[in-house]
């Protein structure tokens, strides 16, 4: 998948990997290292840097090159094509070398000045979720961070600003949360279910940041689909008949108040029951009811039959007299 | 090697660990039973887990599991029923709503040749109207079920280990345990308990709530057919439709009317469903296949017969 295939074994002379997944969008190479760099000499800890490219960025590349490349404490690692943020980041978790991970956008979101803030949490806490202080943005900007928060906490998130994705993690948490498609954005929420302290601050944002940026269209499509599933894992994974069974007997009953009504019509206003298209969809509307009730039986297989390799809860410990000693 | 388990879900008892821990102590000791006490924390926000750590130090017997949060009373149910070594597994709550010195009365059903003993309280003080649709709502589910729980509100029961692990408990299903019980062949006493004071709402049957149960018993029905016949639990679905569409196709073809487009859409609807349901049976098949899980519930009542009155409680 990538071109660097060697793993490094957990340094311990490297006390934070800042790993800054590079997408799309970015703010130029140099600009944004020496705004992180910058910040994290300030911290005085030890570090290094992980840039993950999403797919060939060969400028990008050259860029990092002519910063000092591997001799500047940069390590670049490639994907040959697109995979998408998750993927990236969980590709440059895979090459940190330190126990603390500093995982920062490719383009600035937050002033480098409250870098630190997120990495002073990081002692005490398994996530720091960063969130930004909107105060300055565009009001479109500001409109549409907060339908995507509705959204979000329609999906059970009790935290702000998913789509900042500056965040200090601790190593661990990403040996039980996987991450697939979008659902970076969610990872404070995913980690808090497993049980990981998480705290959010809220933090500048970034000058740059402040101009308006438009997606594209497949972009806000993409965003409704990862909170449709996100909600449908956190509110319906061990009850999903709840969720396709309420549309399900919906659709069946609007099916046969339906059919109620057209028979109705037949006995009493002697309408010929076999020309009319109303008949039609009163079969379909049970059609599709029943159907979509037995994907929601079939949901419930599947969790009937791997509960047990995706319990509920998770457990910190088990204390007998043997090992409490 | 346990006898017994006594599982206790804990949040935020820390007044009542010491107390539940002495009234087990307590009441067991008369008893030869050799057993052990299973605290299960659920990521309670006082001191709790430090009461019930303190209590371990002193006796061997009792063993905590801590959650990383809070989960959920099923979860910690299911946490502990998963953690118990004993032959049986005794649940109860951990405010000491329910009498420790009911205990040796369930484990004597037990012995007796039961494989779950269950609790109910016979004087409850619940408003009237509550009460009688309460009733009214056990009485649908004991239909559907095809058993009658005269008290499911009751955390207070003893079952077989090997009948309770082999119950899938996530979700909602900790409220179906008993039918689930014995629809696995399990054979089920009911007795009365003592009930002390703190009541719980333990009747909160709304209108969402006995739709949410409805869609429940739906699903667990359909869910126990699947386990005992993994392939032909939609056979008389599909076999409907099929007939649906038949009887369609004939009215479109035989009946006289002036277009046949209305009747042979209909007949084209449900044999499509048929299909559907076909192919979904198919893909059940593949999950059975692939875990042995489900053959596993299916064989419960043939695991549960041949381990029929062991005198496994008693030291002696």
């Amino acid at each position: 998948m990538n071109i660097e295939t060697k793993l490094p074994v957990i340094d311990a002379a490297c006390e934070v990997s800042v790993i800054i997944p590079v997408m799309v969008r970015d703010d130029g190479a140099e600009a944004v290292w020496n705004a992180y760099h910058t910040a994290m000499l300030k911290t005085g800890k030890t570090f290094e840097f992980i840039y993950v490219l999403d797919g060939p960025h060969a400028t990008y590349v050259e860029a990092l090159e002519r910063l000092g490349g591997e001799k500047a404490g940069i390590r670049i690692v490639s994907l040959n094509r697109s995979f998408g943020e998750a993927a990236c980041i969980q590709e440059g978790v895979k090459h940190a070398q330190a126990e603390t991970l500093l995982i920062l956008p490719a383009h600035l979101q937050v002033t480098p000045e409250s870098i630190p803030l997120l990495l002073e949490q990081a002692e005490t806490f398994d996530v720091v979720a960063g969130a930004r202080d909107r105060r300055r943005d565009t009001a479109m900007s500001r409109w549409r961070g907060s339908l995507f928060n509705a959204f979000a906490r329609f999906a059970g998130s009790k935290f702000e600003d998913p789509g900042c994705t500056a965040r200090v993690v601790r190593r661990h948490v990403f040996d039980e949360v996987h991450l697939q498609s979008d659902q970076h954005f969610f990872l404070p929420l995913l980690a808090e279910r497993l049980g990981f302290s998480v705290k959010q601050i809220l933090l500048e944002q970034a000058e740059i940041d402040r101009r308006f940026r438009a997606h594209r269209p497949t972009d806000y499509v993409s965003r409704l689909m990862d909170v449709v599933g996100l909600a449908f894992m956190t509110r319906f994974m061990h009850k999903p008949f709840r969720f396709f069974g309420t549309i399900g007997a919906s659709l069946l009953l609007l099916g046969v108040i339906c059919g109620l009504y057209v028979v109705g019509e037949r006995n009493f206003a002697d309408v010929p029951l076999a020309d009319r298209p109303a008949l039609l969809l009163t079969a379909l509307l049970i059609v599709l009811g029943i159907q979509i009730g037995a994907v929601g039986l079939m949901a419930e297989i599947v969790i009937f039959t791997r509960y047990r390799t995706t319990p509920a809860y998770r457990i910190e410990r088990i204390v007998a007299q043997d090992d409490d000693a | 090697m346990v006898g017994v388990s006594i599982v206790v879900p804990l949040y935020n008892e820390e007044e009542n660990v010491a107390r539940v821990h002495t009234a087990v102590v307590e009441a067991l000791a008369d008893h030869d039973i050799d057993y052990e006490l299973l605290f299960v924390d659920d990521g309670s926000k006082d001191t709790t887990y430090a009461c019930a750590r303190a209590i371990v130090a002193q006796d061997p017997r009792v063993r905590v599991l801590k959650f990383r949060r809070n989960y959920g009373q099923t979860a910690a149910m299911a946490a502990g029923i998963d953690a118990a070594r004993g032959d049986v597994v005794v649940t109860m709550d951990g405010d000491l709503q329910n009498d420790p010195n009911d205990i040796p009365r369930l484990l004597d059903q037990i012995d007796n040749g039961y494989d779950i003993a269950i609790g109910w309280r016979k004087k409850r003080k619940d408003g009237g109207a509550r009460v009688f649709i309460s009733k009214i709502a056990n009485k649908i589910i004991a239909r559907i079920m095809g058993v009658e729980v005269k008290d499911s509100g009751c955390s207070l029961k003893a079952y077989r280990a090997s009948l309770i692990q082999g119950i899938p408990m996530y979700g909602e299903m900790h409220r179906f345990i008993p039918p689930l019980c014995q629809l696995a062949g399990a054979r089920l006493v009911q007795l009365e308990v003592n009930h002390r004071a703190r009541q719980f709402g333990s009747s909160k049957y709304g209108f969402s709530r006995i739709y949410k149960v409805a869609l429940d018993i739906v699903s667990i029905r359909a869910l126990l057919s699947y386990a005992h016949r993994p392939l032909g639990w939609q056979a008389w679905p599909t076999a409907i439709s099929f007939l649906m569409g038949m009887l369609c196709t004939a009215w479109a073809i035989f009946g006289h009317n002036d277009s046949i487009v209305v009747p042979a859409g209909i007949a084209t609807l449900f044999f499509s469903l048929s299909i559907f349901l076909m192919a979904w049976a198919l893909i059940g098949h593949l999950f059975a296949v692939l875990e042995p899980e489900v053959s596993r519930y299916a064989a419960l009542s043939a695991i549960l017969s041949t381990r029929l009155k062991q005198p496994v409680l008693r030291k002696s």
